[in-house]
């Protein structure tokens, strides 16, 4: 195969164009740092974003052989394994701005006790960086995508001087609201990056709900609109399309010299050269690049002299319990969209800490899919069929709410990602084994989010959907990967420093969720944006000092 | 005046290609030609005309015909409906429909049905618009959320 080698050497070489990679070109390009960016797709034509196609029309369009546009890569084209009976659901993007094209927007602050905690309960590394660290980065963060939210600061969940108003609440949300307040739980307006007033050339959100089919005037958080616009516009970004990043390469100084990568549709082999390299081709693809990086001063993978990258692969659990409020049964259909997903949130209110309990951390909880939704699937779990049937879905159509709690997984050695001995993919490069299982703490914890549930529910009197109690969504299905190329203090037991450089080697930086040693209950893209721009400040001084 | 079970049966009778929503013909392609009827009154059971338009009405068979392709939901629906007698259920009163569906109301195959039935018949305008009444998915200048005091209380 022929290999073509661009003479260029990069100041700085970024893998991936999602949250991570999108904020590490932006940083880096506004203060003169020339970039060039690997994407593994190319940019999705929002012009042809579905967003207002009504269910029937969709249907008819189909038949005529039109398609919505695909964000999710298809396992098939980028197989991973799992062993037998231990599914993990991979929801991987390629393309301009990665998942940030059809995320969920809720964008939430760590807490401080996020940060301390594992160092309170002992249970693996606590975090290098505490909430001081990525209070300015949140701030500026908010400034420039536009979060929406209170000024509330919640023990668990900070406020911001910098939110955009957040949307009037629906009937139910003040409903689950007053009875989560009864039963002794706090819910607070949400924090979502959805634009609900025009900010930095991004028009407001309309508020057609459909969110998940992609935005078709930009008007929440996608990193191809919001930060590689901005940094083309610098004449310092270079993107290739259609790079799928298979390793990178060190000189004989054990520095990162530059990336090998396959063309998406050609398979042609590349190689790039640069001074510098940023991984943030997201937590399970970056861990892939970084292991699959072999030489022989870097036998276990570049960076990995820890044995640290790969393992500690946490994710959070989740569950869903739905029911209808008696307030709003038989009453007018309302149309329900606002910004898309929920307008409240219920922040973590377990103690840091563990006592007085028979679990480690805590879960917070969301809210999305309340009223008038496009659809009635819950018709099915109601009894009998013909007219009373009917009459029972028109009834309860308008009073749905729906509790979809997150659990934080403890990191743990065992829960890992390798690439030893696994089939090679389209490119000849070995694809991800994904071994990953939770334990007690989970379980247990699980109890404690199905009680909360079952509280509010209970307080709202509300009619609860038929549900077993336990039963948790199946692995990876929150779409929350972390920790495993995590930072830390300790050399030994992580793989990055406070900034995401690698502790082994000083001009290669990981700046996805890869990076944050541990899931904590919230939702990641706001902390990655924000741990990204931190990391790649130090990166810009860095480069401006000579040291890297 | 024909009922509308009446009308079905003519429609079972004359065998032929169904007519989809958008006024376009094609083979069916889960189901016989003989199955297809049938498929339809049984959706009806599930989600029946009132004074908005039933299952029937709105294609729902036809969807289902289209969603359970490649589908191990074909073969459940197509055994459930030869239990049922067949294209020989569409010659019973509806009496005998209903006692009938009866028996099979604890069965895998009646919920497939219903869940295929309830899925495609509240996407369908008239499930979603005309039934509940939705009318979201549509550019906003603002979102009023609540206006109702009592519903904003705490305690």
């Amino acid at each position: 195969m022929q290999i073509v080698n661009s003479p260029d050497v990069h100041d700085v070489i970024v893998i991936g164009s999602g949250a991570a990679g999108g904020m590490a070109a932006w940083n880096l390009t506004r203060q003169g740092v020339n970039v060039l960016l690997l994407d593994a797709g190319t940019k999705f034509n929002r012009a042809k974003f579905w967003t207002h196609v009504k269910p029937w029309e969709w249907r008819k369009r189909e038949a005529r052989g039109q398609h919505p546009v695909e964000f999710e890569l298809s396992p098939k084209e980028q197989p991973y394994l799992t062993p037998p009976g231990r599914p993990f659901e991979l929801t991987r993007v390629w393309g301009r701005g990665g998942k940030t094209n059809i995320w969920g927007r809720v964008a939430l602050r760590y807490s401080d006790l996020n940060f301390t905690e594992p160092g309170l309960d002992g249970w693996e590394i606590p975090w290098p960086i505490r909430y001081k660290d990525l209070a300015p980065y949140y701030d500026k963060v908010d400034q420039t995508i536009g979060v929406n939210g209170g000024t509330d600061d919640e023990p668990w969940l900070p406020g911001s001087q910098h939110h955009l108003p957040p949307p009037n609440p629906r009937c139910g949300e003040y409903l689950i609201r007053g009875a989560a307040h009864r039963a002794g739980v706090k819910v607070v307006a949400g924090r979502r990056a959805v634009v609900t007033r025009p900010l930095n050339g991004h028009p407001a959100c309309h508020l057609c709900g459909a969110c998940g089919r992609g935005c078709d005037i930009g008007a929440f958080f996608n990193s191809s609109d919001y930060l590689l616009e901005p940094a083309f516009a610098t004449g310092r970004l270079t993107v290739v399309d259609n790079a799928v990043v298979a390793r990178i390469l060190v000189d004989d100084r054990g520095l990162a010299s530059g990336v090998q990568y396959f063309d998406r549709h050609t398979k042609a082999e590349r190689q790039v050269h640069g001074k510098r390299v940023v991984v943030g081709a997201s937590c399970v693809d970056s861990t892939r690049i970084l292991l699959n990086s072999k030489s022989e001063r870097y036998p276990n993978g570049i960076g990995n002299g820890s044995d640290v990258i790969g393992r500690f692969l946490s994710e959070q659990i989740r569950f869903h319990m739905s029911g209808f409020v008696p307030e709003l049964l038989g009453g007018p259909t309302q149309n329900d969209d606002g910004i898309g997903g929920a307008h409240i949130y219920m922040p973590r209110f377990v103690p840091a800490g563990g006592k007085g309990r028979d679990y480690l951390r805590g879960f917070g909880m969301q809210f999305w899919g309340f009223g008038a939704q496009s659809g009635a699937g819950f018709g099915s779990s109601l009894p009998g069929y013909g007219v009373e049937l009917k009459k029972a879905i028109k009834r309860r159509y308008p009073a749905l709410v729906a509790l979809h709690p997150y659990g934080e997984v403890l990191p743990r050695r065992e829960n890992r990602i390798t690439v030893e001995g696994t089939p090679t993919d389209a490119y000849g490069v070995p694809i991800a084994r994904i071994e990953y299982a939770i334990g007690e703490n989970e379980r247990k914890m699980a109890e404690a989010m199905y009680d909360t549930c079952e509280q509010i529910l209970h307080e709202a009197k509300a009619e609860i959907l038929p549900y077993k109690r336990g039963s948790l969504d199946v692995n990876g299905g929150a779409i929350h990967e972390h920790g495993t190329c995590r930072m830390g203090d300790d050399p030994k037991r992580s793989a990055l420093n406070g900034f995401c450089q690698s502790h082994e080697v000083k001009n290669l930086f990981v700046v996805d969720g890869s990076s944050f040693p541990t899931a904590t209950e919230k939702n990641p893209t706001l902390s990655i944006l924000a741990v990204a721009w931190r990391a790649t400040d130090y990166l810009a001084e860095e480069i401006k000092a000579g040291r890297v | 005046m024909p009922s509308r079970r009446d009308a079905l049966r003519v429609l079972a009778a004359s065998a032929a290609a169904p007519v989809l929503p958008w006024g376009q013909t094609a083979a069916p392609k889960s189901f016989t030609k003989d199955e297809m009827p049938v498929l339809a009154v049984l959706c009806d059971m599930i989600i029946p005309r009132t004074d908005t338009p039933g299952a029937a009405d709105a294609g729902v068979h036809i969807l289902i015909d289209e969603d359970v392709a490649a589908s191990g939901d074909a073969k459940i629906l197509k055994d459930g409906i030869a239990t049922l007698g067949g294209t020989k259920f569409l010659q019973l009163s509806a009496d005998e429909q209903h006692a009938a569906f009866e028996r099979v109301t604890d069965s895998e195959f009646f919920g497939v049905l219903k869940r295929r039935t309830i899925d495609a018949y509240y996407h369908t305008q008239e499930g979603l618009v005309q039934e509940l009444g939705y009318h979201g998915n549509v550019a906003l200048p603002s979102f009023p959320g609540c206006t109702h005091p009592e519903h904003q209380k705490l305690s």
